[in-house]
């Protein structure tokens, strides 16, 4: 599946007679028949949240298209999930529950609720009820229930923000372990480096100056530790590279 | 170990003992308590005060859950017609209003009282009315809220509009709506008896509308203090349901 977005455009009223342009004639590409996770790194105010919620059809663009596959957006990409910054578990379910939150008698099975809860890592939590700051558990409900739907392709939109370092690195390994097994594609828009750079198969890149693309890159080395990523050469070597061109924090 | 607030009612139960009891007991302010005590009994046996405090009870209490109701049902009617432009209706709907808000709440009383006459519903009915332009802007405030991320998240899913309005933005919205009727309901209250003092109907209000006109100080005073214990107990467990029943607020 190949994603082209050609010459998009948004923006927003803020007050009468004054518009905010978010991007303008945004050009992109996204491979997802060579990779299965792609970062968009920007810095904030960028409209990474907009451009997402355009991909997921939420948002009208001003102008430009999404091109999938040669064919226009929603013909042929139906099944989009966006998974927003905030966590969107259903507080007052149980893990089980808002698994199967919204399905009806026929799309729900108990094999695929269980091999989903082993996936996302909560097995024997089944009937658990997480509290509401409990952000990386709350993201895996969140991540759990979006793949019962078998997406095409999952919108991750800055969610790793709130989740301690420690936890952090449970989720992207989890993320990665999901990514074997479910062979899904997800699409992560974030500011941090480290995110894209642990998680990604490329990462694209956006200059200080909106709209610009800078680059795109591709991660070839894979680590199972954050902290063997950061001391990498690899991860260094990005890291110069992009520092002078967008603002970022790691 | 007394907590302070226990400490504090004690002194001031001693303070008024001395002061009313002993000291000046015939004053036309404060009764004595031992008059309290014997207006408790003559609102008993002369003015049927259970039956007259159980028929303001249910009026509040009903009302109370009315309301809930009717804001469930104005919400379900309203994404039923918009849940794809509710996020967006919002801000302008909360504006139109807290307009109702800055109207005094005697004057609505009146002109319902005036429009209606001599319903016996007139109490529920002004009760209701007058809370429910704030529990309709509970519901619509996003200001601050995650509302709009479950809804995009959960309509990404392929989910209903109006079942993701229902059964999640509803349902998000419950606790503040209901926390604002629990710490409004000695409010309520208030419109209730007062309702049932302007048409001396039955009800604490009725009764609250005789005492007056005999200007019964120490009735007055008994009725005053009975019903603050009550809804002060009454808003205590309220507040322990609430705590139970949105745990995950």
């Amino acid at each position: 599946m190949i994603i082209n977005i050609k010459n998009l455009s948004k923006s927003f009223i803020i007050k009468a007679g004054y518009n905010k342009e978010i991007f303008h004639d945004l050009n992109l590409s996204l491979n997802f028949d060579e990779n299965n996770f792609i970062s968009l790194i920007a810095p904030s105010g960028f409209g990474k949240s907009t451009l997402l919620k355009i991909i997921a059809g939420f948002i009208k663009p001003d102008s430009g298209k999404i091109i999938v596959n040669e064919n226009n957006l929603n013909k042929t990409l139906n099944n989009v999930v966006y998974i927003p910054t905030e966590t969107v578990s259903i507080p007052w379910l149980s893990v089980k529950k808002n698994i199967e939150f919204g399905l009806s008698e026929n799309e729900l099975s108990e094999s695929k609720t269980n091999f989903i809860i082993s996936l996302i890592g909560l097995e024997g939590y089944e009937d658990h009820i997480p509290d509401k700051n409990s952000f990386g558990f709350r993201f895996r409900i969140a991540l759990g229930r979006a793949l019962y739907s078998d997406p095409e392709l999952i919108l991750l939109d800055e969610p790793f923000n709130k989740l301690d370092s420690f936890t952090k690195e449970e989720i992207f390994l989890m993320l990665k372990n999901v990514i074997k097994q479910y062979n899904s594609r997800f699409l992560l828009t974030t500011s941090g480096l480290l995110d894209a750079a642990f998680l990604s198969d490329e990462i694209i890149l956006f200059s200080k100056d909106e709209n610009i693309l800078s680059e795109y890159l591709k991660v070839e080395q894979r680590y199972t530790h954050i902290n063997d990523m950061l001391q990498s050469e690899f991860f260094n070597r990005i890291l110069n590279k992009i520092q002078t061109k967008i603002s970022l924090k790691l | 170990m007394i907590s302070t607030k226990v400490k504090i009612f004690v002194f001031v139960l001693v303070i008024y003992l001395i002061l009313f009891e002993f000291l000046f007991p015939a004053n036309g302010v404060f009764p004595p308590v031992s008059v309290i005590f014997l207006s408790v009994n003559e609102l008993v046996e002369h003015y049927n005060f259970i039956s007259n405090l159980a028929s303001t009870f249910a009026a509040v209490y009903i009302s109370i859950l009315a309301n809930y109701l009717v804001t469930k049902f104005l919400f379900a009617i309203i994404v039923w017609m918009k849940a794809e432009k509710f996020f967006e209706m919002s801000e302008i709907t909360q504006s139109i209003l807290s307009t109702f808000f800055n109207i005094p709440f005697i004057l609505i009383t009146l002109l319902i009282l005036v429009w209606l006459p001599d319903l016996i519903y007139d109490k529920y009915i002004i009760a209701t009315l007058l809370f429910l332009p704030q529990s309709l802007s509970n519901v619509f405030e996003n200001k601050n809220s995650d509302k709009k991320e479950y809804y995009y998240f959960y309509k990404s899913l392929g989910i209903k509009s109006n079942q993701v309005m229902n059964k999640v933005i509803f349902r998000l919205s419950e606790p503040k709506l209901l926390l604002s009727l629990i710490k409004n309901h000695s409010f309520i209250w208030s419109v209730i008896l007062i309702t049932e003092f302007i048409q001396q109907q039955q009800g604490i209000g009725g009764i609250l509308f005789t005492v007056f006109k005999y200007q019964d100080i120490s009735l007055i005073f008994t009725v005053a203090l009975l019903l603050s214990i009550l809804v002060s107990i009454v808003q205590k467990i309220l507040i322990l349901l609430y705590d139970k029943i949105y745990f995950w607020k």
